[in-house]
């Protein structure tokens, strides 16, 4: 049983475990004369016959130094487990330039697993280190970050990078704002977002990750802060700004202790000025031709389709146009159909879908023609041609777009037919029967036969009340109401105490008899059910003007019910049907039973 | 006295038969497209004091034909006025007010337009006369509570009776606010294109600098009036609620 356990335990484990992956961890950019690592990492398996790749311009410092790590998570009752092996090579970047790092090799249960090739950037030291001044900071080495030093514009500076100097108007470029530090930045915030006056700017989605960059001759942290695809809207020389920036950067304080150099973060916060890159525009060769429509891109097509199969008259069908391509797909006026005059058409509605890539907006812009025919027959939608402006070869290009050919339907006949969704075209007609003049209007409200009308009804009910308050007051009275109304709630009960007897209940029967001849004498007597005992209802019955005979009679059905409920049905003296008869009888001599006019 | 009544029964049958020949008049003159007629007589009878809800409808319609556009979206709005349920003026009125120069979107709370349409259900009149019925109904209700015995008949009248009372007020209060509306001349609509209003803030001047100008068709609420010279100025709000003073000469009061 147990071995059963713990293999079904070892089999959910190994159901469990992950495939053994092999990867390389290193650093993408490294600058000449640094130490840096490349570390290879094998999880979930053991291997054999590691093979590490040669690392060009760079010098093997040590290694392979393994380090084995596991770690087990259960999560919502699963359990697993990850191990991994390192081995970890320290390098020194001899000289500057990119390199491959080529593919390392291992061996796990036969089969050999190979890392990624990966790209190395050695960068060239920096200028000023090399001059040998002790004063000037380096991005890769903290030691040099201390604290107190003066932050110069040329230490952290914001850079506006264009992808091109020099654009025909209404051509994209790619400009792209890049935070320079030689600092690591704790905060950052914008102060003033750059304005792109002159521009249609189409903004790119970046991530803000930071990588090393020499610029200058000196090495830098660089994060992209906005990428913007802009489009020029008139020539010249224009200017694109990066904005005003506030920013924290982390410098260090050393202090010498006991232990040795310990250093500790401070947060330093500065404003960076916005700088300002020069873009040359140059105007679009004319003449321009007649039928250019604004667009300045490249590989420019149209395609179009009719949307509906069969096109009848006084119904809605849609003519599609489709330009694709990639330029300013959003400041371009669509080309133009010719359609007959015995189409009605409606506003054209454009829909654009393109995304920024490169220099470009990439994508379509559709337009729907949407068009009700008026009368059946053959009809042409006159095409024609369209031209943009190429920017790789620099001269005007010419797109024909043809017409279609419609054949119209007899559509439905009720051409008069007004859909709530459609629009009128006209007023309604002027009204010609009676205009029903009148010299102002008479309000009824407030009028004195409005008044009057209230007052009288009123009136005329509160004197016919008052006339019958004595019968109101007896309805309004609930004692009455009860005792007038006990007979009936007897008789319901009875009927119910019949319905038991004829299917031969006896208890049943018994109990609703005797609820329905209390609830009477409480109701028709005005005393409470709980206060009532044979000797009030005798006493009372005589007051209200019984015969002895009668009350006793009663007494009599009374003591019989009570008696026969628990009794065996041979104890029952009287059957069931002669009971009810009797109730009934005594019901009805009370109801008859004249009431004295004493209270 | 018999000569009395004959001599009123004529003057009365002269009047009637005027209109109505005036009327179709009018209409012969709209078929014919001959407006500028058609607004004059409908205005003729208008001045005579014999209105309708369905007159100022013609004579918007015939001011939409003849192209003032101002005068048509008024006349619609009197139409409107008169008998808030004549379906053809406020077709026209919507249809006019797309072909406005410019056009203000009023700012609509869905209660007060449910209110507006629930009142607009009856002419006041409507309303006054269902508040009587619903009175009677809740004295025969009442009735039915203290004379009958039954107690099924006596909880009916008085559960009816408290409906019916209830009816009775709501309806009376619907009366009242769809009186006053056809009564009260609270609304005006700008006649001209390019009407300047004044915005300074507690008197009018024809000159001010703080001004803006509206278009033929807007609606405004008229707050307080004034008399500048010979000239009654209006202060008054406009549907995207901006305050200002306009000249009287300039809009048509609903």
């Amino acid at each position: 049983m147990i071995r059963i356990l713990s293999t079904l335990l070892m089999l959910s484990l190994s159901l469990i475990a992950s495939a053994a992956t092999f990867r390389v961890q290193a650093p993408r950019q490294v600058i000449a004369g640094n130490t840096f690592q490349i570390t290879y990492v094998l999880e979930n398996a053991d291997g054999e016959g590691f093979k590490q790749p040669d690392v060009p311009n760079c010098k093997l410092l040590y290694g392979p130094a393994t380090s084995r790590s596991q770690s087990v998570s259960i999560v919502n009752g699963k359990r697993s487990s990850t191990s991994s092996i390192g081995y970890t090579f320290t390098y020194r970047a001899e000289k500057q330039g990119t390199v491959t790092v080529g593919s390392a090799k291992i061996v796990v249960d036969g089969k050999t697993l190979t890392t990624s090739a990966i790209k190395l950037e050695i960068l060239p030291p920096d200028r000023s280190a090399s001059s040998g001044s002790q004063q000037s900071v380096q991005a890769y080495d903290v030691n040099t970050q201390t604290s107190g030093k003066p932050i110069g514009s040329d230490e952290v500076f914001v850079r506006v990078v264009l992808s091109k100097p020099t654009v025909y108007e209404q051509e994209g470029v790619l400009s792209t704002m890049k935070l320079y530090s030689k600092y690591q930045i704790s905060k950052f915030q914008a102060l003033e977002l750059p304005t792109y006056n002159d521009f249609l700017a189409e903004e790119v989605p970046v991530t803000l990750n930071g990588s090393f960059e020499n610029y200058n001759g000196e090495n830098y942290y660089v994060y992209v802060l906005k990428q913007v695809v802009l489009f020029p809207q008139k020539s010249g020389v224009l200017e694109v700004s990066s904005g005003t920036y506030e920013l924290s950067v982390v410098q260090f304080d050393i202090i010498n202790t006991a232990f040795g150099r310990m250093r500790t973060p401070v947060d330093r916060s500065l404003k960076i000025k916005s700088n300002s890159t020069k873009l040359n525009v140059k105007p679009l060769p004319s003449p321009r031709p007649a039928d250019f429509i604004g667009a300045v891109g490249t590989g420019f097509k149209i395609s179009s389709k009719l949307n509906n199969k069969a096109i009848r008259t006084n119904e809605a069908s849609t003519l599609t146009l489709q330009l694709s391509g990639s330029g300013n797909l959003k400041s371009l006026s669509a080309p133009r159909y010719q359609f007959p005059s015995q189409f009605d058409l409606y506003d054209p509605q454009t829909k654009i879908d393109a995304k920024p890539s490169g220099n470009f907006l990439t994508g379509t812009v559709n337009v729907d023609y949407t068009f009700v025919p008026q009368s059946v027959g053959k009809f042409t939608i006159g095409g024609g041609t369209c031209s943009y402006f190429n920017v790789k070869t620099g001269k005007y290009e010419s797109i024909p777009f043809e017409g279609k050919t419609v054949d119209v339907a007899k559509g439905s006949s009720s051409s008069t037919v007004k859909f709530g969704s459609e629009p009128m075209r006209d007023i309604l007609p002027v009204f010609k029967g009676d205009l029903e003049l009148s010299r102002s209007a008479s309000i009824v409200l407030g009028s004195w036969y409005n008044w009057v009308y209230y007052l009288l009804l009123t009136l005329a009910f509160a004197s016919v009340l008052f006339i019958y308050r004595k019968t109101v007051k007896e309805r309004a009275n609930v004692t009455l109401m009860k005792r007038k109304g006990a007979n009936r709630v007897a008789g319901k009960r009875l009927k119910r105490a019949k319905m038991f007897m004829n299917k031969g209940k006896k208890e049943a029967f018994y109990e609703e008899m005797l609820t329905a001849l209390w609830g009477y004498f409480s109701d028709k007597l005005s005393i409470p059910v709980s206060e009532l005992n044979r000797d009030n209802i005798s006493r009372e019955l005589l007051d209200y003007g019984m015969t002895e005979d009668g009350v006793n009679r009663i007494i009599r059905i009374l003591d019989e019910c009570e008696f026969s409920r628990y009794a065996r049905p041979a104890d029952s003296e009287m059957p069931m049907a002669d009971v009810y008869s009797q109730a009934c009888d005594a019901i009805g001599e009370v109801e008859s039973t004249k009431r004295p006019n004493k209270k | 006295m018999k000569r009395y009544i004959f001599l009123f029964a004529m003057i009365l049958v002269s009047v009637a038969v005027f209109a109505q020949s005036a009327e179709n008049r009018a209409i012969k003159a709209y078929d014919n497209k001959n407006y500028e007629e058609a607004i004059n007589i409908y205005d003729s009878i208008v001045q005579s004091g014999n209105v309708s809800s369905r007159l100022f409808y013609n004579l918007g319609n015939a001011y939409y034909r003849a192209g003032d556009n101002g005068k048509a979206v008024w006349n619609y709005e009197r139409a409107l006025k008169l008998n808030p349920r004549n379906t053809e003026a406020r077709e026209n009125l919507e249809f006019v007010k797309t072909k406005l120069t410019e056009r203000i979107l009023p700012e609509e709370n869905i209660i007060v337009v449910f209110f507006q349409e629930l009142q607009d259900l009856m002419s006041p009149n409507g309303w006054a006369v269902t508040g009587m019925v619903a009175f009677a109904l809740f004295i025969i209700g009442f009735a039915t509570y203290s004379f009958c015995s039954g107690l099924g008949m006596r909880k009916l009248g008085f559960f009816g009776g408290i409906v019916m009372l209830l009816l009775c007020i709501f309806a009376n209060v619907m009366s009242s606010k769809a009186g006053k509306r056809m009564t009260e001349m609270r609304y005006a609509i700008v006649l001209n294109d390019s009407t300047t209003l004044s915005t300074v803030s507690h008197h009018p001047t024809s000159t001010a600098e703080e001004a803006f100008s509206l278009h033929a068709g807007a609606k405004l609420e008229k707050l307080d009036s004034a008399k500048l010279d010979t000239e009654t100025w209006y202060k008054v709000r406009t549907e995207d609620r901006r305050e200002a003073w306009v000249d009287g000469s300039a809009i048509g009061h609903i």
